[in-house]
C-alpha cells in the first residue's frame, strides 16, 4: 500500500515523512477552524442581528493590516515554523480564554472578528512554511496531495460540529478547536525541515548581504507580485460573484421547500470534486500546462460559463456549472497553481507579498465586491443577465492576467537563477560626464597600463577624440605605442606634429611605430626620414613605401625588397617582419607574391609574432591565394585567432575552401576541428546553414562538438536563423544519450568492485566508470548548449550550473525555468527529458522513468559491459574491450 | 543604468583591462566588458575584515588600492597590495575560506562572484591557457626565488605507489600514471585517454639529455622508471625526480622558456606529452584545465608562505 501511496503520488527519497506532516497539520489546522467558525456562526446569529456583520467586516478588513504584518515580523524573528507555532499557541490560548466567558454580544463580537483574523493568518502561514519545505518542483507534485489535507479537515471539522452539537452546548466547539489548534501547533515542532530552510533570519541575511547584487526586495518594484496580486483579486471578486448568481439563480428557480436538500447535495457532490481534483488531477495539469497554464485553466472554464449564462439570462444548468468549477477547482488546482507561484519569489519578498495579498488584499476586494453587489441589488439593478456580465468581464480580465503570467514567472526564475541580476537587452555603456572625468584621471595615472587601459576603453566605445594629442609627450614607451597605434588609425591630424617629434626617439621600434603612424596619414616627412634613419629595419619600412612609388608590377622582385627576402640572421627576420607590417598598413594587390615568398622563405620561422603578422598583411590583401597556407596555418595554435581574421577577410572564397576542407576526408584532424569556429567567425546566414547542416551530417563527435561551439558563437555574435526544430531535435538526442550512458553507469556501478569502498581491483573498470561519468556530462553540456542556440536571449549557460549544482533550490528553479521556457505541444518531449535530467532523483529512479524513450537497457554489469563492447562511441567500446594492456610503442634515444 | 553606475563601470573596466594588461588586446575587450558587468566595488576601512577564515568561497577579489592582510594560525600571514588578487586559491581549490581577509587601511576592492569567473575562463580557452601558462611561470620563479626546482610537498604530488610493468606501458597503465601527476589528476578520463594515446614512451640512457637548455620547449616529461636530474636554472641546486613525477613538476605547463634542462641520471623510461596535445586536450577538456589550475595553485600556496616564512614576522 505504501509503494503504491508512493508511486501515485510520487513520492521520492526522504519526501513522504514532511509530506504526511504537512498534511496533517492542514488537516487539523482547518478543522479546528472549521469548528470554531461553526461556533462562531451559531452563536453570531442568536446573540446578534445579521445586520452587525457590517461592523465586523470592517474590524476585519482593519485589523487584517496589522495581523499580516505582525505575522511577517514574527517570522522574521523566531523563523517561519515557529512563527506558526506561536499563532497556534495564541489562537488556543484565546479560543480557551473565549470559552470561559460567557458570550454576551461584545464577547461574540470578539469572537467573530478573532475567528477571522485567525483564518486570514494561519492559511497563508502554513503555506509559507510548505514555500520553505519544498522547492518549485516537489511544490508541482506535492502541494496537491498536502492540499486535500486542508479539503478533509474542512469535512471533519464539520462533521465533528454537528455531532457535538447534537449533545453539548455550542460553546463546546471552542473547547474542541482550542485542543485541536495544540494538537497542530505540537505536530508542527516534529516537522522535519531541510537544514538550510531552519531559520528564516538567516537567509534574509543572505539576501540583504550583496545589495548592489540582490534583486529589489520593494514589492513596489516587483512587477510579478503586482501580477499575482491582480490574479487574487480578479478571482477573488469572480468568484465571490459566481457564489452570489449561483444562490441567486438556485432561489429562483428551486422550489424553497427543497433549497436545503438541493444544496447539501450540491457541496457534498462539489467537495468529493475538489477532493478527487487535488489527488487526481492538480499534480499532472501542472506538470501538462506548467505552473503559469494551470493558473489559466478555472478562469477559462468560468468565462465559458459565464458566457453560456451570460446569453441565456442566467440559465440553471450553465450556473450549476460555474459552481461546480469554482467548488470543484477553487480550494484544489487554483490554489496549488496560486501557491505555487510564490515559490520563486525571494523569501523576503514572498513572506511581505503573501501576507498582504492573501490577508488583506483579498478580504478587501471580497468587501468592496459585496458591497458592489449590495448597492447594484438595492437598486434593482441585478438581474441573472447583469451578474453573468459581471462574471464574464472578470473573467475575462482574470484569464488575461493569467496569460500574462508565463513572461514574469520565467523572468523571476531568470533572476533567481542568475543570483538576483537580471541583463536583458543592450546595455547603455555611453560615457557621461562621470565616466569622462573617470576616464581623464585614468590617462593621468602614473601606472602605464591604467593609462593604456583607458586608452583602450576609449577605442572600444569609438571616443578615440578624446585622447589628448599631448598623451604623446608620455614617459612610457607602451604607452606612446598605443596612442601611435590608435591616432594612426584615426582620422585626427592634431596630434600629427608631436608624432613628428617621435621620428628621432632613440628606441628603434619606437621611430617604426611613429612611421607607420605618419604613413597612414600620407605625411612624407616620416618616410624621407625613415630611408635616412641609422636602422635598417626602420629603413626596411620605409623601403616598401617607396617601392610603391615604382611602376614594377611585382614587388617580390623589387631591387630595394628582394635581398630583405634572401637576409639571413635576426636582421633579416627583423627585415621581414617590418615588412609585413608595412603591406598591412598599405596594402597594395602588387604586394600579394611577396607575401607568399615571405611566408615560403626559408628563414620564416613560424613564431606566434610572425604569423600574426603574415596573417595581418594576407588579411588586408585578402588575395584567394592565401587560402591554402591559411587554412593549413589553422592546425597550429599559436596566432590562430589571426589567421581566422584573415581568413574571414578573403570572403566566400574562403568559406568555400573551408567548407570543403571540412567534408574532405584526407584533411587533417587537427584542422577540421579548428574550420567550424573560424567558419562562424564570418557571421552570415550561409555560414551558420552550413554549420547546421554539419550537425547531423558530421560524424568525428569532436569535429561535431565543434560545431555545436561555432553554431552558438555565430547565433550570440550575428542576426542569424537557425532550425529551431532541427536544433532541438539534436538537444533531444543529446539528452537521450545522457540517460542512455545513465544507464550503462548504473548497470555498470550495480556489480562494480569500485563500490565496494576500497581501491578498485581493476584499473580499466575504474576508468570506464569515469568515462561513462565524463559522457553523461558531456551529452548533458551539449544540450544545454543547443538549447542556448534555439534560445540565443536565455542564459541558459546559467540554467545549466544550476541544474548541477549542489543547492535543491537551485536545481528545482532550473527544472522550473526549462518547464515554463519550454511550455508548448511542439516541445512535450524536449521538456520532458529536460525534467527527467535535472529532477532531484537517484539515477537508477532515473533510468527507470526514461524507459519509454530509452527502450530496453541492460540492468547488470555483464549486460552493461557487453553493451559496451559494442557501443557506437569508440572510447567506450574500446575500454571496454580486453587488451588494453597491450604495450604500446617504445622509442629509444 | 545610472550615470553613477556608468562610471563606476567605466573605472572596473579600465581597472581590469591594466590588470590584464600583456593578454592578448581581444581577449582583454571581451573579458573586461564581461567582468566589469557583474562585479561589485567593496569600499572597506582600515580594521574591517573582507572575510573570515572558514566562510564559504562565494567570491574573490581584485585589489583597486589599499592592502589586505591574510592571516590564519600556524602559518605565516600575506600581506597583499594593489592589483592583487584575494581569495583566488582559496575559489581554484574549491575550499572555505583558508585565512581571514582584514584590510590594513582605506581599501578599495572589486568582487567577482565565483561562478562568473569560472563561466568565464570556460568560455574563453585563451585566457584560460594564459592563466595556466602564467602561473605556472610565476611557480616557477617563486621556486628559483626559494632555490628549488620542483616542489615535493604539492598535496597533489602523492607517492607513487603503482607498479608498472617492466616492459612498455599499455594505454591503461598509461592513463593510470597520468592520474598520478597533480597536473592531470583532476582531469576527465576521456582527456587523459586522449593526452595517453599521443603520448610517445621513450627510453634514455644514463646521461642522456632529455630537455637541452635554452632549446624550445615543447614537451613534457612524466618519469616511469629510472631517475631524472632536473634543474630550472643554473643558480639553482638540481633536484632528482623519480617514477611518476612530472619533470620539473607543475612548472612543465608552460611553453615559455625558462631555462630547464634535464637529463638522465640512470636508464629511465618516460612519457613524453607534447605540449600542444596538452592545450588540446585542455581546450576540449575544462575538467583538465581546471585540474592544472588547482595542481599550480596548491603549489603557488606552499611556496608563499615558505616566501612569507622567510620574510619574517611583518610579512611581504
Amino acid at each position: 500500500m505504501a509503494r503504491w501511496i508512493t508511486r501515485f503520488f510520487d513520492l521520492r527519497g526522504g519526501e513522504a515523512r514532511p509530506v504526511i506532516q504537512s498534511f496533517l497539520v492542514l488537516f487539523l489546522l482547518i478543522g479546528a477552524h472549521t469548528t470554531l467558525e461553526t461556533a462562531r456562526d451559531a452563536l453570531f446569529l442568536t446573540k446578534l442581528a445579521p445586520k452587525e456583520l457590517n461592523l465586523v467586516y470592517i474590524a476585519l478588513a482593519g485589523l487584517s493590516f496589522v495581523a499580516a504584518a505582525l505575522s511577517t515580523r514574527l517570522a522574521l524573528r523566531f523563523g517561519r515554523r515557529n512563527a506558526l507555532i506561536g499563532t497556534l499557541g495564541i489562537a488556543a490560548v484565546a479560543t480557551a480564554l473565549l470559552y470561559g466567558m460567557t458570550p454576551t454580544p461584545r464577547v461574540v463580537m470578539t469572537l467573530y472578528v478573532f475567528s477571522g483574523l485567525v483564518g486570514a493568518v494561519l492559511s497563508p502561514q502554513f503555506w509559507l512554511l510548505a514555500a520553505q519545505m519544498f522547492t518549485s518542483s516537489q511544490g508541482r507534485r506535492l502541494f496537491g496531495p498536502i492540499a486535500s489535507g486542508g479539503v478533509a479537515g474542512g469535512v471533519a471539522g464539520a462533521t465533528t460540529a454537528a455531532v457535538l452539537v447534537a449533545h453539548h452546548p455550542v460553546t463546546s466547539l471552542l473547547l474542541v478547536a482550542a485542543f485541536a489548534f495544540i494538537a497542530t501547533a505540537l505536530l508542527l515542532t516534529t516537522l522535519a525541515l531541510p537544514v538550510d530552510d531552519d531559520d528564516l533570519s538567516t537567509r534574509f541575511d543572505l539576501d540583504d548581504k550583496a545589495p548592489a547584487q540582490a534583486p529589489s526586495l520593494a514589492l513596489s518594484q516587483q512587477p510579478f507580485v503586482w501580477r499575482v496580486a491582480l490574479l487574487v483579486a480578479l478571482s477573488t471578486a469572480a468568484v465571490l460573484t459566481v457564489d452570489y448568481l449561483f444562490k441567486s439563480t438556485a432561489a429562483l428557480k428551486i422550489p424553497p421547500a427543497q433549497l436545503g436538500e438541493f444544496f447539501a447535495r450540491y457541496y457534498a457532490v462539489m467537495n468529493g470534486v475538489s477532493l478527487v481534483v487535488q489527488l487526481l488531477v492538480a499534480g499532472r495539469v501542472v506538470r501538462r500546462l506548467g505552473v503559469a497554464g494551470a493558473t489559466g485553466v478555472m478562469p477559462t472554464l468560468l468565462l465559458v460559463g459565464g458566457a453560456a449564462s451570460f446569453v441565456t439570462g442566467g440559465a440553471l444548468l450553465p450556473v450549476l456549472g460555474m459552481r461546480l468549477v469554482d467548488g470543484g477547482l477553487r480550494h484544489s488546482l487554483n490554489r496549488v497553481a496560486t501557491e505555487l507561484l510564490y515559490l520563486p519569489m525571494p523569501t523576503k519578498v514572498r513572506e511581505r507579498a503573501k501576507g498582504l495579498i492573501d490577508t488583506v488584499l483579498s478580504r478587501s476586494v471580497q468587501a468592496v465586491t459585496a458591497a458592489v453587489l449590495f448597492g447594484l441589488g438595492t437598486m434593482g439593478v441585478l438581474s441573472p443577465r447583469m451578474l453573468a456580465g459581471i462574471v464574464l468581464v472578470l473573467c475575462v480580465s482574470w484569464t488575461a492576467v493569467a496569460a500574462g503570467l508565463r513572461r514574469p514567472y520565467l523572468d523571476l526564475f531568470r533572476r533567481a537563477l542568475s543570483g538576483g541580476t537580471l541583463q536583458l537587452g543592450a546595455e547603455n555603456t555611453e560615457i557621461d560626464v562621470n565616466a569622462a572625468e573617470a576616464l581623464v584621471e585614468a590617462m593621468a595615472n602614473p601606472e602605464p597600463t591604467v593609462v593604456i587601459a583607458a586608452l583602450d576603453v576609449l577605442e572600444q566605445r569609438d571616443r578615440e577624440k578624446l585622447i589628448p594629442a599631448l598623451i604623446l609627450y608620455h614617459d612610457a614607451e607602451p604607452v606612446l605605442f598605443r596612442a601611435l597605434e590608435i591616432f594612426g588609425a584615426s582620422p585626427r591630424q592634431d596630434w600629427i606634429p608631436l608624432g613628428e617629434r617621435l621620428l628621432s626617439h632613440e628606441s628603434e621600434g619606437m621611430r617604426i611605430a611613429a612611421v607607420r603612424a605618419l604613413a597612414k596619414h600620407g605625411v612624407a616627412l616620416a618616410l624621407a626620414r625613415a630611408t635616412k634613419d641609422a636602422s635598417t629595419t626602420v629603413q626596411a619600412y620605409a623601403a616598401f613605401h617607396l617601392a610603391l612609388r615604382s611602376e614594377d608590377q611585382e614587388l617580390s622582385e623589387h631591387p630595394s625588397l628582394a635581398p630583405m627576402l634572401e637576409e639571413r640572421g635576426e636582421s633579416g627576420e627583423a627585415k621581414r617582419r617590418v615588412l609585413l607590417t608595412a603591406i598591412a598598413d598599405a596594402a597594395d594587390p602588387r604586394a600579394t607574391s611577396l607575401v607568399l615568398a615571405i611566408a615560403r622563405g626559408k628563414g620564416f620561422a613560424r613564431s606566434e609574432q610572425n604569423i600574426t603578422l603574415l596573417a595581418r598583411a594576407m588579411k588586408a590583401l585578402h588575395d584567394p591565394r592565401y587560402i591554402p597556407f591559411c587554412v593549413e596555418l589553422l592546425a597550429t595554435r599559436p596566432a590562430r585567432e589571426a589567421i581566422r581574421q584573415a581568413l574571414v577577410a578573403m570572403g566566400d572564397a574562403a568559406l568555400d575552401a573551408l567548407e570543403a576542407a571540412t567534408i574532405a576526408p584526407d584533411t587533417e584532424r587537427r584542422v577540421r576541428t579548428h574550420i567550424p569556429r573560424t567558419i562562424a567567425d564570418f557571421r552570415t546566414q550561409r555560414a551558420c546553414d552550413f554549420l547546421m547542416a554539419r550537425l547531423d551530417g558530421e560524424t568525428d563527435g569532436l569535429v561535431r562538438y565543434k560545431v555545436l561551439r561555432g553554431l552558438g558563437h555565430i547565433v550570440a555574435a550575428a542576426d542569424v536563423k537557425v532550425d529551431r526544430k532541427k536544433v532541438e531535435k539534436e538537444a533531444r538526442r543529446n539528452l537521450v544519450e545522457h540517460l542512455r550512458v545513465t544507464a550503462l553507469r548504473v548497470a555498470m556501478e550495480a556489480g562494480s568492485t569500485a563500490n565496494a569502498g576500497s581501491e578498485p581491483a581493476l584499473p580499466t573498470e575504474h576508468l570506464l566508470l569515469g568515462l561513462l561519468a565524463d559522457k553523461q556530462a558531456q551529452s548533458l553540456e551539449r544540450a544545454f548548449r543547443l538549447l542556448k542556440i534555439a534560445n540565443r536571449r536565455e542564459d541558459i549557460h546559467r540554467v545549466h550550473t544550476a541544474a548541477r549544482s549542489n543547492d535543491r533550490r537551485a536545481r528545482s528553479n532550473a527544472g522550473e525555468f526549462l518547464d515554463t521556457l519550454l511550455a508548448g505541444a511542439g516541445r512535450r518531449e524536449l521538456r520532458e527529458l529536460f525534467r527527467l535530467v535535472v529532477d532531484d532523483l537517484d539515477p537508477a529512479a532515473r533510468v527507470r522513468r526514461a524507459a519509454p524513450h530509452l527502450g530496453p537497457v541492460p540492468h547488470d554489469r555483464k549486460g552493461a559491459l557487453a553493451a559496451l563492447m559494442e557501443d557506437r562511441d569508440p572510447g567506450l567500446a574500446k575500454l571496454s574491450r580486453p587488451g588494453l594492456d597491450a604495450p604500446m610503442e617504445v622509442v629509444t634515444s | 543604468m545610472t550615470e553613477g553606475e556608468r562610471s563606476a563601470r567605466l573605472v572596473r573596466e579600465i581597472f581590469l583591462a591594466g590588470f590584464m594588461s600583456g593578454l592578448p588586446a581581444e581577449n582583454v575587450l571581451w573579458a573586461t566588458h564581461r567582468l566589469g558587468r557583474n562585479m561589485a566595488d567593496v569600499h572597506l576601512r582600515a580594521g574591517d575584515v573582507l572575510y573570515r577564515q572558514s566562510d564559504p568561497t562565494a567570491a574573490h577579489y581584485f585589489v583597486v588600492y589599499g592592502e589586505m592582510k591574510l592571516t590564519a594560525e600556524g602559518v605565516p600571514p600575506w600581506t597583499l597590495g594593489e592589483r592583487s588578487l584575494i581569495g583566488t586559491i582559496d575559489l581554484t581549490l574549491e575550499r572555505a575560506r583558508s585565512r581571514t581577509a582584514t584590510a590594513t587601511r582605506a581599501t578599495h576592492l572589486l568582487e567577482m562572484p565565483a561562478g562568473d569567473w569560472l563561466d568565464m575562463l570556460e568560455d574563453n580557452f585563451e585566457l584560460m591557457l594564459r592563466g595556466v601558462e602564467g602561473i605556472a611561470a610565476g611557480v616557477h620563479e617563486l621556486r628559483k626565488g626559494l632555490g628549488r626546482t620542483t616542489s615535493a610537498e604539492s598535496p597533489g604530488a602523492r607517492p607513487f605507489e603503482r607498479r608498472l610493468p617492466d616492459g612498455p606501458l599499455g594505454l591503461v597503465d598509461r592513463v593510470m600514471l597520468l592520474r598520478g601527476v597533480p597536473l592531470f589528476s583532476g582531469g576527465e578520463v576521456q582527456a587523459l585517454l586522449d593526452l595517453a594515446a599521443h603520448a610517445v614512451e621513450i627510453e634514455v640512457d644514463a646521461g642522456g639529455v632529455i630537455t637541452p637548455r635554452g632549446e624550445p620547449n615543447d614537451a613534457m616529461f612524466v618519469t616511469i622508471s629510472g631517475t631524472v636530474t632536473a634543474s630550472t636554472s643554473t643558480t639553482v641546486p638540481a633536484e632528482t625526480v623519480g617514477p611518476g613525477r612530472m619533470v620539473f613538476g607543475s612548472c612543465a605547463a608552460t611553453s615559455k622558456e625558462i631555462g630547464c634542462e634535464a637529463h638522465a641520471t640512470t636508464r629511465s623510461r618516460l612519457l613524453r606529452l607534447v605540449r600542444e596535445d596538452y592545450f588540446d586536450a585542455m581546450e576540449e577538456h575544462f575538467g583538465l584545465a581546471r585540474s592544472s589550475m588547482k595542481a599550480l595553485a596548491a603549489e603557488r600556496e606552499i611556496l608563499a608562505n615558505e616566501v612569507a616564512r622567510r620574510a619574517g614576522p611583518t610579512g611581504s
